[in-house]
């Protein structure tokens, strides 16, 4: 597997280019909706601006929201002509535009939503009983008793301590 | 019980709340062993904060031990081991038959204009307590609950609930040929599942990244 660091979103593009004879990948996941900083439901909001203090309402518009379309934009350029682009995670933006041309004529397939999880079930716990083909085992970075989720939250929360994933073990 | 509550954007404190009790005949009562805090979790204290209300019980990735069951519950029974998915979803509606548990329209939220009912996820989604607590009300007892076995630990299992099947589901949903290629964004747990889910049905290529070295660098490893 390649990694990069997509601190600049154009040289993701370019780099995965390179990788994929030019053409882009068949696919593209977009995960950053479901990090902790960003991906607001922003249709929800927008529905809900009489109960939304202006200064959240600012902030689901503002920074946040850019982030967000950061990442889907790169989705957008990065995969190749004809292929599918897949958003998990709680995404808005019944305000953001999108570049409809650009899709268009990329010919771009986009799915989305919530998980289904019933749907999967019997696809993946037969993996599970086997053994471990995912590494789930070691996928937890910390497991902490209840009494100390809130510095878990923390801690998760900006990223400290290599934090990724928090089981809460009461 | 002790239970993690939600009390604005400061964060969580952990307090004592009453315990769950059995409220529908096919409800089921799980004594919590392991329950994951989600980065949708942090949305709760941040840009969601206008949908919770103080005191609420986090979480939506729980997993553990039947302790009690309602009359009409068969499927389950004390004792049994069980993760409980983040949507809850009847099993037996329209939607549900379709796959389309995260639509369910047996607890769609219809006057929010939103679907299934989600555990510990803001009034949008049922205002539900969820599962970052000792034990946990689930509803649906007899096509809810998943049955997992006896053995190992619980850290095999509890992804059940979110990050497997919204990893899963977003690779297929990519449409990714066999032996082609995927550029997966963002290395969180779903990002950093999708990767190995795509390898593991056969993706020929994969790239993936992030702005986070830790990540890169965990992601990197498992390569
Ligand atoms: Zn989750
Ligand atoms: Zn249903």
């Amino acid at each position: 597997m390649t990694v990069i660091d997509s601190t600049d979103q154009a040289d993701v593009v370019a780099r995965v280019r390179d990788l994929t004879d030019g053409r882009g990948p068949d696919s593209v996941i977009d995960a950053v909706g479901m990090e902790a900083h960003g991906s607001p439901l922003a249709t929800i909001a927008q529905k809900a601006t009489a109960v939304v203090p202006d200064v959240i309402m600012e902030r689901v518009m503002t920074v946040v929201g850019i982030d967000r379309l950061a990442a889907l934009n790169t989705a957008i350029e990065a995969v190749r002509r004809g292929g599918t682009i897949s958003l998990s995670g709680v995404y808005g933006g019944a305000t953001d535009p999108l570049p409809l041309m650009r899709m268009f004529d990329k010919q771009i397939q986009l799915r989305m939503g919530q998980a289904n999880v019933w749907r999967w079930v019997p696809d993946i716990l037969p993996l599970l009983i086997d053994g471990d083909p995912l590494g789930v085992d070691e996928f937890a970075t910390h497991r902490v008793p209840l009494e100390q989720a809130p510095e878990a939250y923390a801690n998760f929360r900006q990223k400290k301590e290599g934090t990724v994933k928090v089981l809460i073990q009461p | 019980m002790r239970a993690v509550t939600w009390h604005g954007r400061g964060g969580v404190r952990v307090e004592t709340v009453p315990d769950p009790t059995i409220q529908d005949p096919t409800d089921v009562i799980v004594e919590v062993t392991s329950s994951g805090i989600c980065g949708s979790d942090l949305h709760l204290i941040e840009v969601l904060a206008p949908f919770m209300t103080v005191g609420d019980i986090m979480g939506h990735e729980p997993m553990g031990v039947v302790r009690e069951v309602g009359r009409e519950v068969t499927a389950v029974k004390p004792g049994d081991r069980v993760v409980v998915p983040f949507n809850i979803s009847c099993g037996s509606c329209w939607m549900c038959e379709q796959g389309l548990q995260s639509q369910c329209e047996t607890t769609q939220n219809r006057e929010q204009g939103m679907g299934a009912s989600l555990f510990g996820y803001t009034k949008l989604y049922g205002q539900v307590p969820g599962g970052q607590a000792e034990y946990l009300r689930v509803p649906f007892g007899n096509t809810l609950p998943i049955k997992v076995p006896d053995a190992p630990l619980d850290d095999r299992y509890v992804y059940l609930s979110d990050v497997l099947p919204t990893a899963w589901q977003a690779v297929q949903y990519a449409g990714i040929p066999q032996g082609g290629s995927v550029l997966v964004l963002g290395l969180g747990p779903i990002g950093d599942m999708a990767t190995r889910i795509a390898k593991h049905l056969g993706a020929g290529q994969v790239i993936a990244s992030d702005v986070v070295p830790e990540r890169l660098a965990r992601a990197g490893a498992t390569a």
